[in-house]
């Protein structure tokens, strides 16, 4: 397998220096990674069952937007594919999803410089990430049983 | 209590905008421009946080048309965006926006202070 290139079975496993846009020294968090402080931290904004309620949004949409990506990969349609990856970034952040949030940043920004060579790597890795994503977040006990 | 309308089309964001000042302020939430603006105009709040990014109408529309309303142009409106790039908040501040708070919104100290200093309330 060619360096950068999406293993959908193992997103953790991508080499992120070998990413056209990162620099070699830049220290990346695995596509999946997740922070449990996020989650503990939405629990204290918004009180008891509060990180439920926004892992429930992200659970609910992120498949659309992953799926709008994609679709919009396969017509190459830039301006599409970015809107796709934007509507990610503060729901994965909001989430503690680091790594998802630095991958969709990166895919808007590419989408809109129109880099198709790096887009399909990366809508991949995107699908990757969320296909190992939502289930650990749809089994991760309440909030408060950690 | 005054009243801060969040215009934010991922109800995520609406939600924590909500959790951060429902204890200090009257939260109302609008998913579109368009809803917005209608709203706004029936019935104008004491401050706006304008999603830049909103699908359709863009935040920098949306705040086109508050500007040019009569009943709606004093409004102090915080833009909420996910981009942080250099010089984004000189732009939107040329824009007419009265702030800048960059999303992820976990920073309540930031939220909070940009609302409460423009209403002129304490932090």
């Amino acid at each position: 397998m060619s360096p950068g290139a999406a293993r959908p079975d193992s997103p953790t496993d991508h080499p992120h220096r070998s990413r056209p846009s990162a620099p070699p020294e830049a220290r990346l968090p695995a596509d999946d990674a997740l922070d449990p402080a996020a989650l503990e931290k939405l629990e204290r904004l918004g009180g008891p069952g509060f990180a439920d309620r926004i892992v429930g949004i992200f659970l609910r949409d992120a498949p659309g937007h992953v799926a709008r990506a994609e679709a919009a990969l396969a017509r190459r349609d830039g301006a599409e594919l970015a809107y796709a990856a934007h509507a990610l970034i503060s729901t994965a952040a909001n989430i503690g999803a680091t790594g998802l949030e630095a991958l969709v940043r990166q895919l808007e920004r590419d989408a809109q410089a129109g880099a198709w060579d790096a887009l399909p790597a990366q809508v991949a890795r995107l699908a990757a990430a969320h296909a190992s994503l939502a289930p650990r977040l749809a089994a991760r006990p309440p909030a408060g049983d950690a | 209590m005054k009243r801060v309308a969040v215009v934010e089309d991922n109800e995520d964001n609406r939600l924590l905008v909500a959790a951060i000042l429902g204890g200090r302020y009257a939260v109302e939430e609008y998913a579109d421009g368009p809803a917005a603006l209608a709203g706004l105009a029936a019935s104008p709040p004491d401050l706006v946080l304008l999603d830049i990014s909103l699908p359709g109408l863009d935040g920098v529309e949306v705040l086109r048309r508050l500007r040019a309303a009569p009943a709606l142009a004093h409004l102090p409106v915080v833009a909420l965006t996910a981009h942080a790039m250099a010089g984004d908040r000189e732009r939107f501040l040329a824009e007419g926006f009265d702030d800048y708070v960059t999303k992820p919104i976990v920073d309540e100290v930031r939220l909070v202070g940009a609302v409460s200093r423009l209403l002129g309330d304490p932090a």
